[in-house]
């Protein structure tokens, strides 16, 4: 009977082209946003991974907030004006315990960088110290890194920020104005190409200074915003994130402000991110698809009042109320698969597109594509059946007297 | 029919269909309507019935309930000995399917379908393969002298033409009963008759048929005329038939006796 289905089906949606192409493309739209969606959140996700794997998994990261404060109803669109709990102190304290090999502060600074009077945007001011580089595996393309030996207004920029800047990586000597005062760029930092990393801000257009430097900027007080720990070997990880945690613990007089992170736990942080982003736009993708199944259901609606006849006629050859339900509820189903197939097309054409603007890649997984295929199919039967039961429900009597 | 009225002996044939006090009241409430009035009829295989009455007098409504498109609302029909009061829905689809052809006034072809996918639609509800149903079609198109006009569409033909189709439809699924509703209603004289010896022919080939119209030209095709008023069974050429031959026999035997009675007088 299925093949039989299917050719009525056919026959009636080429009967109506436009309408059929509409209502598919309703479908389309949802499931394209659907499957973009995760497998942007997937690609993310796995490049944090890519890159927590490449530094070797001795990293400890400590961050203010406790780790509670992660998920999305706690979150606070002040945060990032908040005071951090984090001071030198514990910096000093994570940096001389045992087995700790380098450690690095991070103060993520809020103002302008221009060049010539031109500010860019999307650019970060990060305070640290001379083992940032070292931890997380920067290259210097140019120059060095920076030194707390050298003077205050010097600062390092990534390769991406020099590229935006001066038109070339050739950035040496250069005199940029941060926060309102100039600076001389002496390093330049090679591409990461990896806009999303643990330290959450894009570095290859991010200007490094001191912390020093940065805090001259904050009224001479240091806000670390983060600490990263590089540990001797990875063995030592677990007990070392103890160790950080009692003695940090201490600084703070007992009071648990603060969150120590090690090994998949740093990627779970930005996991969680993705999760809740990546839930708050599947719900929107969500949103779309009902209205496409409701655009399926208006059109099976339409269609079945239009061929009442048809139905009647079907009904007094012989056809059940099974074979009624079937007919309808296959048309409305190639509807909605054909807008899965084509709406994971076109996922994968944007996904490249925009792989190539940003440093990773949409990973559409064939858990995305079985996915997003069976939630087309869903809506199809959901808002399918009541348009096809209606059909069903036809009196044969009634249905053959509609005539005109 | 008059024998085993009279002497309840078993029937000869069949009888195909078999109403009592069919009733069908349309309506709700205290604006019914009563299309059909205590009904009684027995239709055997065989038989060509042409029924035949004013607008509005039930004819098609009698016709529908034969169909098993509609439902009386009072009255047993059995059909082939079977009470269709107790068929399920499925039962009922598969009866029309399988015993039962139509033939509407208005053809009731699918216009977006082809003529050969139009006439096998009937065997697509019986789980068959596509090529044979369409081999099944394409061979009832011929007899009907349409193959040429197998892959076209019902609005290129004409009205003859596609009354042909609709009884190639009807036909397709060698059905013991054909319900034939006006089926000359549109058509000219000349494609009309072509469509009563189309009938005939089928007739004579044993099917049963039962014909609405309103043409009383019809009726010289038909084995058995019935005329309907106000929802009940005017007059039963059958019955008739029986009676002016048991009137006939009463006034033979009554001749009879007299002239017995007169010899007897004569001889005495």
């Amino acid at each position: 009977m299925i093949p039989t289905y299917l050719r009525i089906a056919r026959q009636s949606l080429e009967a109506n082209r436009v309408r059929t192409a509409l209502t598919v493309l309703g479908i389309l739209i949802g499931v394209a946003a659907i499957a973009l969606v995760l497998s942007l959140g997937e690609g993310a996700r796995n490049t944090v991974r890519s890159q927590v794997g490449k530094l070797d998994g001795n990293i400890i990261v400590v961050k203010p907030g406790q780790n509670g404060s992660r998920n999305l109803s706690a979150y606070n669109p002040y945060n990032t004006a908040i005071t951090s709990t984090l001071t030198e102190q514990d910096y000093r304290t994570a940096a001389t315990s045992p087995n700790v090999s380098v450690a690095a502060p991070l103060m993520f600074i809020s103002g302008s960088v221009k060049y010539e009077n031109v500010a860019r945007s999307g650019t970060s001011i990060i305070a640290t110290n001379e083992h940032l580089d070292d931890i997380l595996q920067l290259t210097i393309k140019s120059g060095e890194f920076i030194d707390s030996s050298i003077t205050r207004d010097t600062v390092v920029v990534g390769q991406q920020l020099a590229l935006d800047l001066f038109g070339t990586d050739q950035a040496m000597g250069q005199s940029i104005i941060v926060k309102g005062r100039p600076h001389t760029v002496v390093g330049v930092v090679k591409n990461l190409r990896q806009s999303i990393n643990i330290t959450g801000v894009d570095l290859d257009r991010a200007v490094y200074t001191s912390l020093d430097n940065g805090k001259s900027f904050n009224q001479g007080i240091a806000q670390i915003q983060q600490l990263i720990v590089k540990d001797k070997s990875t063995e030592h990880i677990p007990a070392l994130a103890d160790t950080l945690h009692a003695s940090i613990l201490t600084n703070h007089k007992g009071e648990e402000d603060f969150t120590v992170l090690a090994g998949n736990d740093i990627v779970a942080s930005t996991d969680e991110l993705f999760k809740n982003v990546a839930l708050i736009t599947t719900i929107v993708a969500a949103i779309s698809i009902i209205v496409g199944g409701i655009g399926i259901m208006n059109i099976m609606l339409a269609s079945v009042s239009e061929r009442t006849r048809e139905i009647g006629i079907r009904k007094a050859v012989g056809a059940t109320d099974g074979h009624i339900i079937g007919q309808f509820l296959i048309e409305a189903l190639a509807m909605s698969f054909a807008g899965g197939v084509i709406g994971l097309i076109v996922a994968y054409g944007v996904g490249y597109l925009i792989s190539m603007q940003l440093f990773f890649a949409p990973a559409l997984t064939w858990q995305i594509v079985v996915g997003s295929l069976a939630i087309a199919l869903i809506t199809g039967v959901a808002f399918g059946l009541y348009p096809a039961i209606k059909a069903a429900r036809k009196d044969p009597i009634d249905a053959l007297r509609q005539y005109d | 029919m008059a024998k085993h009225e009279s002497k309840k002996a078993p029937p000869v044939t069949l009888p195909v269909i078999e109403l009592k006090g069919l009733t069908k009241h349309y309506g709700h409430d205290d604006v019914t309507t009563t299309a059909l009035n205590g009904v009684d009829l027995t239709i055997e295989k065989g038989e060509f019935v042409a029924i035949m009455g004013p607008s509005g007098c039930g004819k098609t409504t009698l016709l529908n309930i034969l169909g098993l498109l509609d439902t009386s609302s009072e009255g047993d029909y059995a059909l082939d000995g079977r009470q269709v009061a107790d068929l399920g829905h499925k039962t009922q689809s598969r009866i029309r399917s399988e015993q039962i052809g139509f033939i509407f006034q208005n053809f009731n072809l699918i216009s977006r379908m082809n003529i050969i996918d139009n006439v096998a639609l009937p065997l697509t509800y019986r789980r068959r393969w596509r090529h044979k149903n369409l081999a099944a079609a394409s061979k009832i198109l011929k007899t009907l002298e349409l193959q040429e006009r197998e892959y076209y569409l019902p609005h290129q033909l004409s009205g003859g033409q596609l009354q042909r189709v609709a009884i190639a439809r009807a036909l397709v699924n060698e059905p013991s009963i054909i319900l034939a509703d006006e089926p000359t209603g549109n058509l000219d004289s000349k494609s009309s008759d072509l469509i009563m010896n189309e009938l005939r022919d089928i007739h004579l080939r044993g099917n049963t048929i039962v014909m609405v119209t309103h043409n009383p030209d019809l009726t010289v095709y038909a084995t058995r005329i019935i005329h309907m008023k106000d929802g009940r069974i005017a007059t039963d050429s059958n019955k008739l038939k029986a009676k002016r031959r048991t009137g006939k026999k009463k006034a033979l035997s009554a001749n009879l006796s007299k002239a017995v009675t007169k010899a007897k007088e004569a001889l005495t």
